[in-house]
């Protein structure tokens, strides 16, 4: 290990100066120790700092009808805290096993970027702001653009991200469905989050992602824009069409865990299930 | 009942505590840590090899280092230790880098360099039969080739009305004990021990002295407690046994090797997969007159186990039936893929999943009830065997399909069927036989196989055996047993791993045979040993390997009666399918066993329960490609607390006059028929018929499509 | 330079001077000898090395050691003093939940942590808790009948 600087930065700068330099973040380290392994296995483990000390990376809190989570909040502690949506919430439990989760923190899922990152599709859904901040400052992008391919992201060499910024009462309906090999501690082969807000039976508004099925999470602004202001009734009897618009949309590939063929047809039945639900609840 | 109380197990506490030393807990003074350098192309011809600069203190261990003979003399065809001049699988063993720090033997092992020719690889059994890729093994990639008949088969077929005919696929699965293998090699004045994980201590002993070319006493190994077994610590210790004693002897320093979870998902044997076509020949009226089976096992770079994992397979072949006519054929074939070998059930979870699933498809075919249509062709007491022996005892297959039936309340769950709608259900049976052990060509006593009783002066008697608790509770069954025998409590009965200076050779712990016959031989010796018990001092009664009396079996020929005794089996499952997903769930599932007089019914439930978890992963969640292994656990899903339903099981008591107070044995059964059983639950649901394990969400899903 | 990592280990304060790029399993195993902690799969799928951090379970094949500082850490050498784990051991004898055993210490590790927790779980919430801990020999039910045991027995033990 060649650790020029200090694994354990007092502050929020320091960590950002010391990543400049070539450090990786390690927060719960429950992808930075499957991501290292080789390395680590070698004694060739990249220099490294660990974020836990950050307070400034800590917390959930409420500023001005938005929920604010520190990167460090944990898959667990999210999965239980009444402030954050249930859609998230949910998500959040279906990671890993729940030593996983007492481990795992939102920052990391967000920044390993994988396509089949749980917590993303609810955070696409719920239109998140991610907060990244570097010595200059602070700054807020969409998640969507933060994220900009499998593994990859916008963050600069000198940035963290540092909070994730969720807007509340802007929904009022959720869905979210999780389909993996096994009931627990499994990675996703597809899986939907919905948002939706919903008045007298009517779709004011909807966001949705899908997971698992493309090189990113996918989002669906044409099946958003043809859902909305429809009556939920319009909805059901619209479901043909929809699933062929998600088939469309997608981009799933045949991978060692499943089929394209497969991802594709469920993603299809999850929206319809979704859309079902919606319709009879 | 002889056996009415349920014994502690003496081993339990140390392995709560954490106090159980397994091969990998051990450490050494001047320990070296050993890493294989395996092969990353499937098949080529090693070119060149180019090593990294050494430093002091680290070695690289190859073939040239073997001090007689590069081949794993346990077995019949070729198994080189380390590959020379050519590779037949992806991490094939090549060489060890050995040194005093983990690390750095690892970054050396990443250097190496070698450089291939690659050769065409056979990624499948069908490429295997195909022939378009250069064979590797004769002309004609058959490693091995059996056939079993009897009737007139042909006949049959020509006076047919009608052919109807199943093909079935099975994939890889993996034993995934939780200890990865492991072995610790320490040269000693004189000798070498080895400690290790294995089923068979002598077996591996006998091993080293071939490849050493010297007396095999010259080896000591001391088995360790196993972190699981199922089977896959039968073959690939002997490669371990062997690479890391090569490396303690060049380096004259303890050699530990541990494999990875990626290592042993990559380069350990796994059960064989395999394709079996099964034609009926029927009349008019639907009834069998011969079945024709043709079962093919795909196995890996180098045979191995298959000649007994396949023979043992189709000599189960047909089943718990016996038709007018059978014939049975079976080839076991080369590919470029992971090794197949031992694997709980032996053959049989795949020719039980075939027989079973062609049989209960004949059954909706003709719209009958499947357990009524199957009952047409039962064993009974004395039917011939396929191999033209007899079925001696008591067949209770009647009796465990009847108490299977009423602890599932079979008649009203049949009922409770839903084939529309968001969630369907279904229930599906299995019936299964389990026939162990293998009979030998001879009923004299096997004159270098025994087990013993040590009487010691405080009075204790210790079993001398090499058999081996891989966690199944072998120590405390055979205990219990020779405590019985000697009317003594059972604290006085002392079973120490294995220690191959210590203990004669029997046997590997393996086939289901422990108790049935081995069982059998303790009690022999505990009846001699009975009257001598209060004689002072230290003595031992050892009593020879011998097969009951009642048994003829003509190796050559393979005529007779190819099994010691036969445990009996019924199966049924319960399962719904989501329609969303195409994932399936079981609800419940329900076994009903004869295993003779039961020993043990705590352990036998753990060995119920474990087997059918065991086949409820292979018959829904196990899943990897025909041709490569998954290198990760996150990828190779076997079933957590969360995906597993109640398991519900009940002994019938027949016991097997040869077998010890009536035993017979328990370990490999319950895994048998649950793949069958589990595939007719989901064709009832789903109204098609399967053919394929695991029924992923994926094979589900495109069978529906098929079917709308 | 040396760098020593603090941190409580079974109730006592150690200190290390390791590099903080090791897993915290093998500083476990390898220099403090608490080899009842096991390594099943190197990356968090079997939760055979679970431990307890801060109480709460936790892989240590997926843990550097630099993360271990000033952090609160128990093994099953640790937790098997207390009152708790005699009842946790007990009922896994009379379950007949202990095979070949390699998985027991971590499920005790994460059952214990659960009963602490939640002193009457159900089946379901038995389950879930040892969701990450696999075992492949006992199919699960008699490990999850001893955790009902110990719940029955447990008195106010912990």
């Amino acid at each position: 290990m060649v650790n020029s600087h200090n694994p354990y930065p007092a502050t929020l700068r320091e960590a950002c100066m010391a990543k400049q330099k070539g450090a990786v973040p390690y927060a719960g380290g429950t992808d930075f120790m499957i991501r290292h392994a080789k390395a680590l296995q070698t004694g060739q483990c990249p220099p490294f700092i660990f974020l836990n000390d950050l307070n400034e990376l800590q917390g959930i809190s409420n500023p001005d009808n938005t929920v604010r989570i520190g990167a460090l909040a944990t898959m667990a502690a999210l999965s239980v805290n009444k402030e954050i949506p249930g859609l998230l919430s949910q998500a959040c439990n279906c990671v890993g096993s729940p030593a996983l989760r007492s481990a795992a923190t939102l920052g990391g899922n967000i920044c390993t970027a994988s396509p089949a990152g749980d917590s993303l599709p609810p955070l696409y859904a719920l239109g998140a702001q991610v907060e990244i901040c570097s010595p200059a400052g602070r700054r807020l992008m969409p998640i969507r653009d933060f994220i900009s391919g499998p593994g990859t992201t916008t963050l600069q060499s000198d940035e963290l991200l540092s909070a994730v910024i969720l807007p509340v009462n802007e929904f009022n309906e959720f869905y979210h469905h999780k389909v993996s090999p096994r009931v627990a501690n499994a990675i996703t082969k597809v899986s939907l989050a919905v948002a939706a807000r919903i008045e007298n039976k009517r779709i004011k508004k909807i966001r949705m992602a899908f997971g698992s099925v493309g090189p990113t999470i996918i989002c669906c602004p044409q099946i958003e824009a043809a859902c909305t202001g429809s009556s939920l009734s319009e909805l059901l009897s619209a479901v043909p069409e929809l699933k062929i618009m998600v088939e469309k949309t997608i981009k799933p590939i045949d991978d060692h865990r499943s089929t394209a063929q497969y991802r594709r047809s469920i993603a299809a039945n999850l929206l319809a299930d979704c859309i079902e639900t919606f319709g009879n609840p | 009942m002889p056996f009415s109380k349920d014994e502690d197990r003496i081993d339990t506490i140390g392995k709560c505590c954490g106090t159980t030393r397994y091969v990998g807990d051990l450490s050494f003074d001047n320990m070296l840590e050993a890493v294989t350098v395996r092969s990353t192309v499937r098949r080529g011809k090693i070119k060149k090899i180019s090593l990294p600069e050494m430093p002091d203190g680290y070695f690289c261990v190859d073939a040239s280092d073997i001090p007689h003979q590069n081949q794993v003399t346990y077995f019949q065809d070729t198994c080189p230790y380390f590959a020379e001049s050519e590779v037949k699988y992806i991490a094939q063993p090549i060489m060890l880098m050995v040194g005093p720090d983990l690390r750095k033997v690892r970054r050396l092992a990443q250097k190496v360099q070698i450089d291939y020719e690659e050769i065409p690889a056979i990624h499948t059994l069908d490429e295997a039969l195909e022939g378009t890729k250069p064979p590797m093994h004769n002309d004609d990639n058959v490693y091995f080739k059996e056939d079993f008949s009897y009737g007139d088969i042909d006949g049959a077929f020509a006076g047919s009305d009608e052919i109807f005919e199943t093909q079935t696929r099975t994939g890889y699965q993996e034993h995934l004990y939780l200890e990865t293998q492991g072995v610790v090699a320490v040269p000693e004045t004189g000798k070498m021990t080895v400690y290790a994980s294995t089923q068979g201590p002598h077996a591996i002993r006998k091993a080293l002295g071939g490849a050493f070319g010297c007396d095999e006493e010259y080896f000591r190994i001391q088995q360790m407690p196993l972190g699981g077994g199922f089977g896959g610590k039968i073959e690939t210790p002997f490669f371990l046994a062997g690479h890391a004693a090569f490396a303690a002897s060049k380096c004259k320093q303890p050699v530990r090797l541990i494999y990875s979870r990626e290592e042993d998902l990559l380069a350990t044997t796994k059960r064989h997969p395999s394709r079996i076509v099964i034609r009926s020949a029927l009349d008019a009226k639907g009834n069998i007159l011969g079945v024709d089976i043709d079962v093919v096992f795909q196995a890996g770079g180098y045979a191995l186990s298959c000649r007994m994992v396949l023979d043992t397979g189709l000599k189960k072949a047909t089943g718990v039936y016996h038709f007018p006519a059978a014939r049975v054929l079976g080839r076991a074939v080369a590919t470029n893929n992971p090794m197949a070998g031992a694997y709980r059930g032996f053959g049989g979870p795949q020719t039980f999943f075939a027989i079973e699933t062609h049989m209960n498809a004949l059954a909706r075919k003709f719209k009958r009830d499947p357990l009524q249509f199957k009952a047409d062709y039962f064993i009974k007491q004395g039917t011939d065997t396929l191999t033209g022996g007899k079925y001696h005892f008591h067949v209770a297959l009647p009796e465990t399909i009847k108490e299977a039936a009423r602890l599932a309340d079979y008649e009203r769950r049949k009922k409770e069927q839903v084939q529309h709608g968001p969630i369907l259900r279904g229930i599906g049976q299995a019936l299964f036989s389990f026939g162990a052990p293998f009979s030998l060509g001879t009923n004299q006593p096997l004159p270098n196989r025994c087990m013993g009783l040590l009487k010691r002066k405080d009075g204790r008697v210790e079993i001398l055996s090499e058999l081996v608790d891989m966690g199944q509770g072998l120590h405390t069954a055979l205990r219990k047993i020779v405590a019985r025998a000697l009317k003594i409590p059972i604290e006085r009965i002392i079973y120490k791993d294995a220690d191959t200076d210590r203990v004669p050779e029997a046997s590997i712990t393996g086939a289901s045979m422990s108790v049935v016959l081995f069982g059998r031989v303790l009690k022999d010796a505990a009846d001699k040993l009975k009257p001598r018990l209060e004689e002072p001092g230290e003595f031992s009664v050892l009593e020879k390997v011998k097969q009951p009396d009642h048994l003829q079996w003509d190796p050559v020929k393979q005529q007779g009666d190819p099994f010691h005794s036969y445990v009996w089996g019924t199966v049924i499952a319960q399962v719904e399918v989501n329609t969303l997903t195409w994932q399936v769930a079981a609800r419940k599932i329900w076994t009903a066993l004869d295993v003779g007089t039961p020993i043990d019914r705590r352990i036998i439930k753990g060995q119920i329960d474990g087997g059918t978890i065991q086949g409820l992963g292979y018959s829904l969640l196990e899943s990897m490609p025909m041709d490569a292994m998954p290198a990760s656990l996150a990828d190779y899903i076997i079933p957590t607390s969360l995906d597993v339903p109640p398991v519900e099981s009940a002994l019938i008591a027949n016991p097997y006059p040869p077998g010890p107070y009536g035993a017979k044995c328990v370990g490999e059964p319950p895994l048998i028929g649950v793949g069958p059983a589990i595939v007719d639950a989901v064709a009832n649901a789903c109204g098609i018929e399967l053919f394929q394990l695991p029924v992923s969400p994926e094979y589900l899903m495109q069978k529906m499509a098929n079917k709308s | 330079m040396t760098k020593l990592t603090s941190f409580t280990l079974n109730g006592e304060f150690v200190s290390t001077k390791s590099a903080l790029d090791l897993r915290l399993v093998d500083v476990l195993r390898c220099e403090f000898n608490l080899t009842g902690t096991k390594e099943g799969c190197g990356e968090g799928e079997c939760g055979a090395c679970m431990i307890l951090l801060d109480g709460h379970p936790a892989l240590s094949c997926l843990m550097l050691l630099g993360a271990a500082k000033d952090r609160d850490i128990l093994t099953i050498e640790g937790l098997r003093a207390t009152q708790g784990f005699a009842v946790l051991s007990q009922a896994f004898n009379d379950a007949g939940a202990v095979q070949c055993g390699f998985c027991t210490p971590g499920m005790i590790m994460t059952t214990y942590a659960l009963l602490r927790d939640n002193p009457n779980p159900d089946d379901g919430a038995i389950r879930a808790a040892m969701a990450g801990n696999l075992c492949r020999c006992t199919g699960y039910s008699m490990i999850v009948e001893a955790v009902s045991l110990a719940v029955q027995r447990r008195g106010e033990t912990w």
